[in-house]
């Protein structure tokens, strides 16, 4: 098997409060991440997993233990991750194309403007590139967002909650374009989450993070082949992964006193 | 009511205004120190911008001046206004420290200090424009540091992501994102550089739109009052209209927030 493209070891991030009193907000995670895996994280608000995608990200730095990109110590931000957060965060001033091409504008490289016109299309918004945002929807401006982590090629796509302003139907659609476009472009994606459904229906492997401290408790490993479609959300198999997932996060000993 | 009828409205009304003003001065007895004809104002200004823009008898010349005040005023006063604003509120020590300044400054009516610019810088047009500057600076000053606070965080998360450097997250996110503040602001310096202007010229002036409105008045030549603060009327609303053009241009996509006023002049 090939080196992992990300591996934890006793990584651990502790906040300090303006009144000087320590937070731990993750403790002690070891995992690591094989190229071209779909991994979602899931867990309650307060389980530390958006500041597992900060440090990913290279948005904020650790301050125990390891990790590593590509066999490189995370030290920041860097075009081998792109990320989609929760809102779309498009800047209204710019068209979609313009807002797509953001991440090489600021790294100041060539715009690779076809890849993002194909990009585009394979979302669906062929033909709205000289679009502003607000005239695009909810759904459409995620996928525009989707499409500006993406074009700079980089080997992780990081997912922040993406759809969580989403209405459900929106939702269900959003997560089978997820599956489309990693089975198109073999990125690996770290997809955080606090919707169970959505983690399993996604993933290869699930880790399930409790809070107070922020701890990795389990990785379950989602049997269900694929190509995925919805309709196996209703299957047993289904329906037992997600139980279990229910069953860790609502452990008498995971939950916050 | 029809859209035609509507539309009609108000000129109509603007009309009557004409009719009963006319009657009141011809039929009404108002006397004409009082009140001047339309019909004077009308040859008032007719007979002022018939003359070369070169002629200090003509009003071209008065209003050139006038405005050549208003406006280097209002580009340095704004200018200002947004520099120094953002880099107030990029440094939290910088706006701790000079914001009480600010605000007890901005609290004194800056009408009051032109006296002295005119002590400092004489009767010419250089007084004018550092009064102007002083007036449109602050709501350009409030409305900056208002804008900055408002970026939202994730826009400035967004670009760290893609390696932006500090002043690319100036340039690309923080001024973009604070421009419908900007043009709150704008809106407001472009009513006060007019008022600054015309301030600086009742002081003490030679020349200008102000200084013929005091000499109009002490000769109780009416009309030429009336024509004046016509003429005034008009570049308030053109200085407001290119404003508003241009942010309708550059800010099309900002939802107008809550106006910064700072009328305090």
């Amino acid at each position: 098997m090939a080196a992992p493209l990300i591996e934890a070891r006793g990584l651990g991030m502790t906040y300090r409060t303006a009144r000087g009193d320590k937070v731990v907000a993750l403790d002690g995670l070891n995992f690591s991440v094989a190229d071209g895996e779909f991994i979602s994280v899931v867990g309650p608000s307060g389980c530390g997993k958006s500041t597992l995608m900060k440090i990913l990200a290279g948005l904020l730095s650790r301050t125990e233990g390891e990790i590593s990109l590509g066999g490189r110590s995370v030290s920041g931000p860097g075009p081998d991750v792109g990320v989609v957060f929760q809102a779309p965060v498009l800047l209204p001033w710019r068209t979609i194309l313009q807002n797509v091409l953001l991440p090489t504008e600021m790294r100041r490289l060539a715009a690779p403007r076809a890849r993002a016109m194909a990009l585009l299309e394979t979302v669906g918004l062929g033909g709205f590139e000289n679009r502003y945002p607000h005239e695009l929807s909810g759904g459409m401006q995620q996928r525009a967002s989707i499409v500006r982590a993406l074009v700079g090629d980089p080997r992780l796509l990081l997912m922040d909650e993406p759809f969580g302003a989403l209405d459900a139907m929106t939702r269900d659609q959003m997560n089978e374009e997820v599956l489309r476009i990693w089975h198109a472009s073999r990125k690996t994606v770290v997809f955080i989450t606090h919707s169970i459904a959505e983690a399993v229906f996604l993933s290869d492997r699930v880790f399930v993070m409790t809070p107070r401290p922020g701890r990795l408790v389990e990785i379950i490993d989602i049997g269900l082949p694929r190509p995925r479609t919805l309709r196996m959300v209703n299957t047993d198999a289904f329906g037992a992964y997600a139980d279990r997932i229910r069953l860790l996060l609502n452990a008498p000993g995971n939950v916050a006193g | 009511m029809s859209r035609w009828s509507s539309r009609l409205l108000s000129p109509a009304v603007l009309g009557a205004i004409l009719l009963a003003w006319h009657l009141a001065t011809t039929q009404g007895g108002v006397p004409m120190y009082i009140l001047p004809r339309p019909a004077d104002v009308f040859w008032f200004l007719v007979a002022g911008f018939a003359q070369s823009p070169t002629n200090v008898g003509g009003l071209w010349f008065h209003l050139g001046v006038t405005m050549a005040e208003a406006l280097l005023g209002f580009v340095l006063g704004s200018a200002a206004g947004i520099a120094i604003g953002m880099a107030l509120a990029h440094s939290r020590l910088l706006e701790r420290v000079f914001y009480p300044y600010v605000i007890a400054f901005q609290s004194l009516p800056k009408i009051a200090i032109a006296p002295l610019l005119v002590i400092w810088f004489g009767f010419g047009m250089e007084a004018k424009v550092v009064v102007t500057s002083i007036i449109t600076f602050f709501p350009l000053l409030v409305n900056s540091i208002a804008g900055y606070h408002a970026v939202e965080p994730e826009r400035i998360e967004l670009a760290r992501v893609c390696n932006a450097s500090r002043m690319q997250i100036f340039w690309k996110i923080v001024l973009p994102s604070s421009l419908p503040f900007l043009f709150a602001g704008l809106n407001v310096s472009a009513v006060l550089a007019l008022l600054g202007a015309l301030v600086g010229e009742f002081v003490g002036a030679q020349a200008g739109l102000g200084m013929l409105l005091l000499q109009y008045n002490n000769n109780l030549q009416v009309a030429g009052t009336f024509g004046v603060l016509l003429i005034l009327c008009l570049c308030g609303y053109l200085m407001n209209a290119a404003v508003r053009a241009a942010e309708a241009r550059y800010c099309f996509w900002g939802r107008r927030p809550k106006l910064f006023d700072n009328t305090g002049s």
